[in-house]
C-alpha cells in the first residue's frame, strides 16, 4: 500500500496541474478583452502570468505524465508549487491585501466569486506542495533505510523492471512488481549482461540461461542470450 | 507484443486523470457559458444590436424630405429619405477608426430646399469638409475644406453660407458662375466663444458670445451686440429662420419662460412661463417668422411637446410617453427622434393637425420583442437641495414580495438608453433620475447628480424589494466626477459603479471590496494609463474587482454600432454577474 502512495499522488498532481493549466489559459481566452491589472510582485499585467502560470503548469502536468522515476516527478511538482507559494506570499508582502482582486479572468469565466477561485488554487498549491515535500522526505528516508539494510537492485529477466530487496530474499521467487512474471531473486553479481542486437536494450540474465532463446524484454524479438564483451 | 508493464500502465492512467481533468475545466467553462447564454433574456440580446441616432434631425422646409444621422456597423452614416415612407439611403459614413475626436455634423437646408449640407471631418488628415448635397436627389454636388474647425453653419441664401471657425471667427462661402463654390470673406475675431450662428438675412448672421447676442453684417463685418442677459439666464436660443425673430429661452428661480426677442427694435415679448421646474425644458425651436415655436418638457407621463403655431392662441401639450432625443418644428409638422415607452427610438413625424404620430425610420424592422419587465413608472422626488426631480423606476420581472433584488442608480437625460433596461431584464431595479437640461450658456454648469442620487437612494431604500447592500451606480464621462465624489462621500453606500468614458474615479482609499466597471476608448486622451494604474491601485487596496474594458479605435465618444455593441454588451455581463 505504502508504495502506491507516489503513484497515487504522483498522477492527482499530473491531473491539478493540467487542470490549472486549462483555468488559467482559458481564463486568459475567454477574458481577452479585458484589460487585467498588474500584479504587484513582478509589475506585469496578470494576463502575461496567467499565460505563463498556464504554461509551467502545463509543462509540469507533462513532466508528471511522460518522465521516468517518482523522484523527479515529485522535485518538480514541489519546485513549481513552492513558486506559486511563494509568489502567493509576495502579494501580502507588496501590500495587496486580497489576491483574489487579481483573479477576475478566473473567477468571471468559471461563474465563481474570486474568493472562491483564490481558495480553490491556494488548497491546490499548498496540497502540491506538501505532497511533493513528504514525498521527498519519504524517498530520501526509504533510500537511507534501503543503503542501511543493503538492498541489492537486480532486473527483471522479463520486463527488464529494477527490483530491489534485501539479501535475505536471495534465493527466494516472487512475481515481478511490474510485470508480475515469476522470477527468482539472485545477487546481483551472478547476472551476466548483454545488448539486445535489434533494439539496443539492455539485458541482464543468470548465468545459466546463456544460450536461451528468448524475447527481448524491450523490443518483444526473439533474442539468444550470450554474454557481450 | 510485449505485456503491459506496470509504467505503461501508469502512464496511461496518467494520461487519463490529465485528459480528464482539463475535460472538466472545459466543461466547466462550458457550462458556464451555456448558464450564461440560457440565462440572459433574449431581449438583452436584442437591446444591444439596436442602433442609436445621433445629432439633430434636418427636414426640409416642406416637410417632404429628412436628413438624419445614425449608427452603422463602422461608424456614422447621414440617411436622406422620404417623409412619406421608403427606406433610407446612406449618403456618407464617418468611419470611426482613424477619426480625430471630430464628428460630422447636419448644417441644414437651403431656403429653397434645392440643397442641403453636412460637415464631415477627413479620418486621414486633420482637415474638415462641407459636404453640399442635392435637395432632391442626395446626390453629392461638392466638397468645400474648411479653414480652421467649423463649429456652426447657416445657408445666407441658396448661393451662399457662412461658418464660424475656431469659436471665433466668421467666413463666408459664396458660389460662383461655374458652380464651384470659393471663401470670399473673412471677419477674424470677431467674437471669443461663438455659438448658435444664424442667417439674420442674406447679408447678415448672428450669433451669441458670452451672455450677449450678436449681429453681424457680412459686408461691413462690424458685429454689434443686441441683447444682454443681464435680468435673467438664458438657457438656450434659437432664431426664426429668416432671422426676424428670437426665441430666448431663459429660466430664473421659480422656473422657465420664453422670450421673443425681434433684433429689428430690440424690443422683448414674454412669451410666458413654461415650467415651474428649472430646467426640465429643452430644445425650444423657433419657426414660421416667430409665429409658432415647440419645446420640450419631461412629466410625469415621460416627455411632453408644447407646440404653438399661427392659427393658435396658447400652446398645446401633446404628451408622448417616453423619451426624446431631439425635435425640429417645421410648419404644422413636428418631427423628432425618441422612442415610445421601452422600444427602440427611431424618427417620428407629429401632425398638428391631424394629431396624429407617424413613424417615419425604425432602428429595429419591427417592435422590440421578448421584453420581460413592465414599462418604466415615472414619479417625482425632491432631493436634497429641495428641487424636485422627475425620475424613471423599472422593476425586475416577476418580483416576489419577500424577494430582495439589487438597485442600479443612474442620472440621463430623458433619452433611450438600452442599458436600463438591460440591468431591469437582468433582474434589478434601476431608478433613473432625469437629467435637468443644464445652463451651459455662460460656462457655468450646475450639476446636482451628488444630491440627486443620494435622495434616489433614500427613496428607493424605502422599498422593501430593495437590497441595499446590493446598490450599483450608474454614470458617463463628466458625470463620473461626481459619481466619484458620492462614493468618496458615502463609501458604503454602493457595493460597485459602472463607469463610462470616466473623466473622474473614486479615491482608492476608500474602496473596499467594490464591483467596478470601467469602459473607456484607448483613444481617450490617456485612459489607457489612468485606467490601468487605478485597476492597480484599487486592487492592491482591498477586495476591489476592477473590470476594465478599453475599447480599440475609439475616443471619448462611441462613434459606431459597433463600439456601442460592444459597450452593451460588456455592460449586460457586469449585471448578470453582479447578481
Amino acid at each position: 500500500m505504502q508504495s502506491r502512495l507516489p503513484y497515487y499522488f504522483i498522477n492527482s498532481a499530473a491531473g491539478l496541474l493540467a487542470a490549472m493549466a486549462a483555468l488559467c489559459l482559458v481564463g486568459n481566452l475567454a477574458t481577452g478583452t479585458l484589460t487585467q491589472p498588474h500584479d504587484p510582485v513582478l509589475a506585469v499585467s496578470m494576463r502575461t502570468m496567467l499565460w505563463i502560470s498556464g504554461a509551467a503548469a502545463l509543462a509540469g502536468s507533462l513532466f508528471c505524465v511522460f518522465s521516468k522515476g517518482a523522484l523527479s516527478k515529485a522535485a518538480i511538482v514541489g519546485w513549481l508549487s513552492l513558486n506559486f507559494v511563494i509568489y502567493g506570499l509576495g502579494f501580502h508582502w507588496a501590500g495587496a491585501h486580497d489576491f483574489g482582486s487579481y483573479l477576475g479572468a478566473i473567477a468571471g469565466t468559471f461563474g465563481i466569486s474570486t474568493d472562491a477561485a483564490c481558495v480553490i488554487l491556494t488548497a491546490v498549491w499548498l496540497y502540491l506542495l506538501a505532497g511533493s515535500l513528504l514525498l521527498l522526505v519519504w524517498s530520501g528516508s526509504q533510500q537511507i533505510r534501503e543503503q542501511k539494510a543493503g538492498y541489492l537492485k537486480i532486473s527483471c529477466s522479463s520486463c527488464g523492471g529494477k527490483i530491489k530487496f534485501p539479501p535475505a530474499d536471495i534465493g527466494r521467487q516472487i512475481s515481478c512488481p511490474h510485470c508480475q512474471a515469476m522470477l527468482t531473486l539472485r545477487k546481483p553479481e551472478d547476472l551476466m549482461k548483454m545488448t539486445c542486437i535489434l533494439c539496443g536494450g539492455h539485458v541482464e540474465f543468470p548465468a545459466h540461461a546463456a544460450g536461451q532463446k528468448i524475447p527481448c524484454p524491450h523490443c518483444a524479438k526473439t533474442i539468444t542470450l550470450l554474454q557481450t564483451a | 507484443m510485449a505485456p503491459p508493464t506496470k509504467q505503461s500502465t501508469a502512464k496511461h492512467s496518467a494520461v487519463w486523470i490529465v485528459v480528464g481533468a482539463v475535460l472538466f475545466v472545459l466543461g466547466w467553462r462550458a457550462l458556464v457559458m451555456a448558464a450564461q447564454y440560457f440565462n440572459e433574456p433574449d431581449s438583452v440580446r436584442q437591446l444591444c444590436s439596436v442602433p442609436q441616432f445621433e445629432q439633430d434631425l434636418s427636414p426640409n422646409n416642406a416637410n417632404t424630405r429628412l436628413v438624419f444621422c445614425q449608427d452603422t456597423e463602422a461608424g456614422v452614416g447621414i440617411y436622406f429619405c422620404e417623409t412619406d415612407g421608403g427606406k433610407p439611403r446612406l449618403l456618407c459614413e464617418q468611419k470611426e477608426k482613424g477619426n480625430r475626436g471630430r464628428f460630422f455634423s447636419m448644417l441644414g437646408w437651403t431656403p429653397d430646399d434645392s440643397l442641403f449640407a453636412c460637415a464631415l471631418p477627413d479620418n486621414e488628415k486633420d482637415q474638415e469638409f462641407i459636404l453640399i448635397f442635392d435637395g432632391r436627389t442626395g446626390q453629392l454636388l461638392d466638397k468645400i475644406g474648411v479653414d480652421q474647425s467649423l463649429n456652426e453653419f447657416a445657408w445666407l441664401s441658396t448661393e451662399s453660407f457662412a461658418y464660424s471657425a475656431a469659436g471665433t471667427s466668421v467666413r463666408v462661402v459664396m458660389k460662383q458662375a461655374d458652380g464651384g463654390w470659393v471663401h470670399k470673406r473673412y471677419f477674424a475675431n470677431v467674437a471669443t466663444n461663438m455659438d448658435n450662428l444664424v442667417a439674420v438675412s442674406p447679408d447678415s448672421v448672428a450669433w451669441h458670445d458670452g451672455t450677449g447676442i450678436w449681429i453681424c453684417n457680412i459686408n461691413s463685418g462690424s458685429p454689434e451686440e443686441i441683447w444682454d442677459a443681464t435680468t435673467n439666464r438664458l438657457v438656450e436660443f434659437t432664431s426664426a429662420r429668416d432671422g426676424s425673430g428670437f426665441l430666448l429661452n431663459c429660466s430664473d428661480d421659480l422656473g422657465q419662460y420664453l422670450l421673443w426677442f425681434d433684433p429689428q427694435n430690440k424690443r422683448t415679448v414674454d412669451l410666458g412661463r413654461i415650467s415651474d421646474q428649472q430646467n426640465y425644458v429643452r430644445s425650444a425651436i423657433w419657426n414660421g417668422h416667430g409665429s409658432s415655436y415647440a419645446y420640450l418638457t419631461n412629466d410625469l407621463a415621460g416627455s411632453a411637446f408644447c407646440i404653438k403655431i399661427a392659427e393658435m392662441n396658447t400652446p398645446i401639450t401633446i404628451p408622448w410617453r417616453g423619451g426624446v432625443h431631439n425635435l425640429t418644428l417645421n410648419g404644422n409638422q413636428l418631427f423628432f427622434a425618441g422612442n415610445p415607452e421601452d422600444q427602440p427610438p427611431g424618427v417620428w413625424e407629429y401632425d398638428i393637425q391631424s394629431k396624429t404620430f407617424k413613424c417615419i425610420v425604425s432602428s429595429m424592422s419591427g417592435p422590440l420583442g421578448n421584453r420581460i419587465g413592465s414599462p418604466p413608472m415615472c414619479q417625482m422626488m425632491t432631493n436634497s437641495l429641495g428641487e424636485q426631480r422627475f425620475y424613471h423606476l423599472w422593476a425586475p420581472p416577476h418580483v416576489s414580495p419577500g424577494k430582495k433584488y439589487p438597485i442600479l442608480l443612474a442620472q440621463e437625460l430623458n433619452y433611450w438608453f438600452p442599458c436600463f433596461q438591460i440591468a431591469a431584464d437582468s433582474g434589478y431595479y434601476v431608478a433613473v433620475v432625469d437629467r435637468p437640461f443644464f445652463n451651459t450658456w455662460n460656462g457655468n454648469p450646475e450639476h446636482s447628480w451628488v444630491e440627486d442620487i443620494g435622495s434616489l437612494y433614500d427613496v428607493m431604500a424605502n422599498n422593501r424589494n430593495v437590497d441595499t447592500n446590493r446598490v450599483y451606480l450608474y454614470a458617463c464621462s463628466r458625470e463620473t466626477y461626481f459619481l466619484s465624489q458620492l462614493v468618496d462621500d458615502r463609501p458604503s453606500l454602493a457595493k460597485g459603479a459602472i463607469l463610462f468614458n470616466p473623466t473622474g474615479l473614486p479615491d482608492t482609499s476608500v474602496l473596499q471590496d467594490k464591483r467596478i466597471l470601467l469602459v473607456d476608448g484607448k483613444n481617450d486622451g490617456d485612459a489607457v494609463k489612468r485606467l490601468s494604474e487605478f485597476q492597480d491601485r484599487a486592487a492592491q487596496e482591498g477586495g476591489n474587482i476592477i473590470t476594465l474594458f478599453l475599447q480599440n479605435d475609439t475616443g471619448h465618444i462611441s462613434a459606431s454600432g459597433t463600439t456601442a455593441f460592444d459597450q452593451t454588451r460588456q455592460f449586460a455581463k457586469f449585471v448578470s454577474n453582479q447578481k
